[in-house]
């Protein structure tokens, strides 16, 4: 990437509709890191475009805070290359690694490290001051940050009189105002409590979306990474399992692992009947045979030879009545009809088991009642067993 | 305080009602410390003004004579403010480089050197100026003879015997406090808070003037006042360090105004009250400071503080922590017991030379010191059975129970902390003596006094521990059907045992080592380990001085083992 290529990317993040860019802004590749000897992240690789906003999903002890620090420089890996900016800001191979605090770039952090010996405007005024730029512009920067989460009444305010939705307000502020070149957040959303969160998520998606600045945001909050990314990386035990845009990752589970991790899968196993090329591909469960989305290669079957699918709850459809000649639909008895308020779930006999479906409330079967399930052999996705 | 006086209504109704919300958890604890620490601050307040008889035990008639008197004598007072503020500077240094070591770096050995680092503190200043005197004095010292047989020079390397000798040997023997305080806090700090600052563009120099050092500021500060306080209330070093050189601080200057015949009580109070005003100043002082920083309570929740690796740094470091563990422990344990092996005065390495002698005399022959020993003892479990019991109960009332005056409880009890503990000790004195009861001249005596002054300390030991039990624990344990009783016996005591044993052994090795608190209430009859080995120091001979300081040293060390064990089987559950 040339130098004037770089230049022309960084402007173009400051217009009204930036193109977003293909090349890649932040670029890690073969990245290991290790807790004395104990490996947390096993050769990693992976790209955000300028302006993209980018998750790393997985449960705790998956590795990816770990990745995030080590973009960051909080910790040094073992293996691999970090590229920013087209600067190479990491690489075990050319022996190179940037201190942190020359990387440019800002953090949120889970505990929001509000300073609390400083006031709002302190807080935010610090990656500016420490870049050396004039007070009279820290002080129109600072309180355009603080205005943009609605915090400028709070500038003169001691650091410690704040609420946790303020402190996080507040950090987001301080990660906008130092003109980083990326922002990295490490879980901030998880000391909020629900109802805040949703608040702080659709404002977060709002700010990425105005500054259209290169984020890499950890959570293990699969809903936070749904609503807020462009793209979605699902880590396991240091690894990658799964990389795609949310809706992708969401209807086209790889694994089992990802199926259960994203939204209600019902996991359902059995053996692939053989048919001839071409053929949709049938799965015998029970007394149930279920016709399962088209797919180039069968997945990893488990040790015992049968393979396994994931029927989301959702995709699953419940019927009074049905045309008897439909794939894919078996007379089936509402065993449980547990009420969430927003959705209903029902669990579901049928002849290959017990499913749980999700409807909706004005749409309500009695228990015991017999219904007919349905299940579009698309929503029926063959994926890698454990 | 504030909150008793603050009402200013005379409502008898009010008064009641303020009654009826406090329980006898808060009211009993309040007249205790009323009596036991009030009264004798009273009785030094007014015999500082008394100006008739000296030897009145409550003054007849009043005057500032007797600080007019004290203007003549300043230099007791400056020379106080410079060796207590050149060594809480001193102590405070070394107690940041230190707890940062230890907790902040990745340096080897760090438990180890945990553990050594605490040990000069119990072993006290009374076994370090001895040891410092038989290390440094010019001529004799073990150190300066052997750099004058190494270079043949004429003239001693060090004069321990000097004020910069006694900052010295005070600093290195208080610091273990300053690295217990501060390396709490820094145990306690979110290291997200210097990783942000690191992320925003600070380097490694900036990120600790501007974030660590700030934060760290209420840590630090508390540490230097409560070294302070401690320090102007030191007895040990000064005398045995600065009397030959005819320095005088407060506290020798009250002994000696105490010792002279006739004794001279209304000028000694005097030098008292004026110490306690120095004090209440630093206590304002360091509130006023601390005014706008109320956030110590964000360090409420443990976090496991990032470590850095100090590549080139780490032997320097490496070198500064051996040398301080040289300089406090190794050297004036090693000097005493050669010391206590000699048949003469002189130091001699030759093995044969050497004679356990001095360790039957001061265990076995001589009844003053064989009584020494077992006194401290005994005070020294007693204090730590009374002082634990009261401290857990007024932790207990303080934190769990919904009793009015919790707060004034928990101010009360810190107070003592706030008096250097010799001059507490001679308005304590002064009580005993005017009681109608005969306590005067016993143990028991001793043994309040000691409970007093180290309340503060159980109380933050107690306090602690209290607090880390969840009360739904015990909550817990009524609702599965065991009534009071069982439910302290089957969850409670468990619970707070590790924690009251640690701190029982550290309130024992404390009061087996205190002498400014005992110095004016020992005497015949009543001798303890402290105040003999001063009183022997005086008279009795190096070697023989010394096997009674390392008797007291191997006391604490046995003491420091069990604490290391208690914690040890605590972390291990």
């Amino acid at each position: 990437m040339s130098r004037v290529a770089v230049e022309n990317n960084i402007a173009s993040r400051h217009l009204q509709t930036p193109a977003k860019a293909e090349r890649s802004f932040i670029e890690v590749s073969g990245l290991t890191a290790a807790y004395q000897a104990k490996v947390v992240v096993r050769d990693v690789s992976f790209s955000v475009a300028a302006g993209e906003h980018l998750s790393l999903l997985g449960p705790s002890g998956c590795g990816k805070s770990t990745t995030l620090r080590c973009i960051a420089g909080l910790e040094t890996p073992v293996e691999g290359e970090i590229v920013i900016d087209s600067e190479v800001v990491f690489s075990s191979r050319r022996r190179v690694n940037i201190p942190t605090e020359k990387r440019r770039l800002s953090m949120v952090f889970q505990s929001y490290a509000i300073w609390p010996h400083m006031t709002v405007f302190e807080n935010v005024a610090y990656g500016l001051r420490t870049q050396g730029v004039r007070d009279a512009e820290v002080q129109n920067e600072v309180l355009r940050a603080l205005q943009m989460v609605g915090m400028e009444e709070f500038a003169h305010r001691s650091a410690t009189a704040l609420s946790g939705g303020q402190q996080q307000r507040v950090a987001l502020a301080r990660s906008y105002a130092c003109r980083p070149k990326a922002i990295l957040l490490d879980e901030p959303l998880s000391n909020l409590d629900a109802r805040l969160r949703t608040r702080m998520r659709e404002e977060m998606r709002e700010l990425q979306r105005q500054f259209q600045l290169s984020t890499i945001y950890v959570t293990h909050d699969q809903e936070e990474a749904m609503a807020m990314s462009d793209r979605v990386i699902v880590m396991r035990d240091g690894r990658i399992e799964q990389e795609g845009p949310p809706l992708e990752i969401y209807d086209h589970p790889r694994s089992r692992f990802v199926a259960d991790f994203i939204g209600a899968a019902n996991i359902v196993s059995g053996r692939v009947r053989q048919q001839g090329t071409g053929q949709p591909i049938i799965l015998d469960v029970e007394h149930a045979a279920i016709e399962c989305a088209p797919c180039a290669d069968l997945p990893r079957p488990h040790a015992d030879g049968s393979y396994t699918v994931a029927i989301r709850a959702v995709y699953a459809e419940l019927r009074r009545h049905t045309d008897p000649t439909t794939p894919n639909c078996w007379p089936a008895t509402i065993e449980r009809r547990i009420l969430l308020g927003d959705i209903v779930t029902y669990v579901v006999r049928w002849p290959g088991g017990k499913l749980r479906v999700h409807g909706f409330p004005n749409n309500l079967f009695d228990e015991g009642a017999a219904v007919h399930l349905h299940v579009p052999s698309i929503r029926a996705i063959l994926v890698d067993a454990d | 305080m504030a909150e008793a006086a603050g009402g200013g209504s005379s409502s008898l109704a009010w008064l009641r009602g303020i009654a009826r919300g406090v329980s006898p958890g808060v009211w009993l604890p309040l007249a205790f410390l009323a009596a036991g620490l009030g009264y004798p601050l009273f009785l030094l307040v007014t015999n500082a003004f008394n100006v008739g008889d000296p030897q009145a035990l409550l003054p007849v008639e009043y005057g500032v004579a007797n600080f007019r008197e004290l203007f003549d004598h300043l230099d007791w007072i400056g020379n106080t403010l410079l060796v207590s503020i050149s060594a809480t500077i001193l102590a405070t240094v070394i107690g940041i480089v230190l707890a940062w070591v230890l907790h902040r770096t990745t340096l080897p050995g760090q438990r180890m050197f945990e553990i050594l680092i605490a040990i000069p503190y119990p072993l006290g200043p009374l076994v370090g100026a001895l040891a410092w005197s038989a290390l440094g004095s010019p001529r004799d010292g073990l150190l300066n003879q052997l750099y004058m047989s190494l270079t043949g020079s004429q003239e001693p390397l060090i004069n321990i015997y000097s004020v910069p000798g006694i900052i010295f040997v005070m600093a290195i023997f208080e610091a273990p406090v300053a690295v217990l305080m501060i390396g709490a806090a820094m145990q306690h700090m979110d290291s997200a808070l210097e990783e942000s600052s690191t992320v925003f563009g600070a380097g490694k120099l900036q990120t600790a003037f501007r974030v660590t050092l700030p934060l760290m500021l209420p840590a630090i500060l508390s540490a230097a006042l409560f070294l302070f306080t401690s320090m102007m209330g030191a007895f040990a070093i000064p005398t045995m360090l600065g009397t030959n050189a005819r320095f005088y601080v407060a506290t020798t200057a009250i002994f000696v105004l105490f010792q002279s015949y006739p004794p001279n009580y209304p000028l000694a109070a005097a030098i008292g009250v004026v110490l306690i005003v120095i004090t209440a100043l630093a206590v304002w002082l360091y509130s006023r400071v601390l005014k706008n920083r109320t956030h110590s309570i964000i360090f409420g929740r443990s976090y496991r503080p990032r470590r850095l690796n100090v590549r080139g740094w780490g032997p320097f470091l490496l070198a500064f922590e051996c040398l301080y563990v040289l300089v406090s422990l190794v050297l004036p344990l090693g000097v005493l017991a050669l010391a206590s092996l000699q048949k003469t005065g002189d130091l001699s390495w030759i093995p044969t030379n050497w004679t356990l002698s001095n360790f039957h005399y001061v265990l076995i022959d001589f009844p003053t010191t064989r009584e020494a020993i077992g006194n401290s003892l005994l005070l020294g479990v007693g204090t730590g059975t009374v002082g634990i019991a009261l401290a857990t109960a007024i932790a207990w009332t303080v934190h769990r129970s919904q009793s009015s005056g919790r707060r004034l409880l928990e101010q009360a009890t810190m107070l003592p902390q706030a008096f250097p503990r010799l001059i507490f000790a001679f308005g304590f004195m002064w009580m005993v003596m005017s009681l109608p009861i005969h306590l005067y001249g016993t143990l028991y005596a001793v043994l309040l006094a000691y409970i007093i002054v180290f309340l503060p300390l159980a109380y933050r030991g107690m306090s602690g521990v209290v607090v880390q039990i969840d009360r739904s624990l015990e909550e817990a344990a009524r609702v599965s059907g065991a009534n009071w009783r069982r439910m302290m016996r089957t969850v409670t005591l468990p619970l707070l045992r590790a924690g009251l044993l640690a701190n029982w052994v550290l309130l024992f090795m404390i009061s087996v080592r205190e002498v400014s608190a005992s110095l004016f209430l020992s005497g015949p009859g009543t001798q303890v380990l402290g105040p003999a080995i001063f009183s022997f120091w005086d008279s009795g001979g190096l070697q023989r001085v010394s096997a009674l300081a390392v008797v007291q040293a191997v006391i604490i060390l046995i003491a420091v083992v069990v604490v290391r064990r208690l914690a040890g089987s605590k972390a291990a559950e």
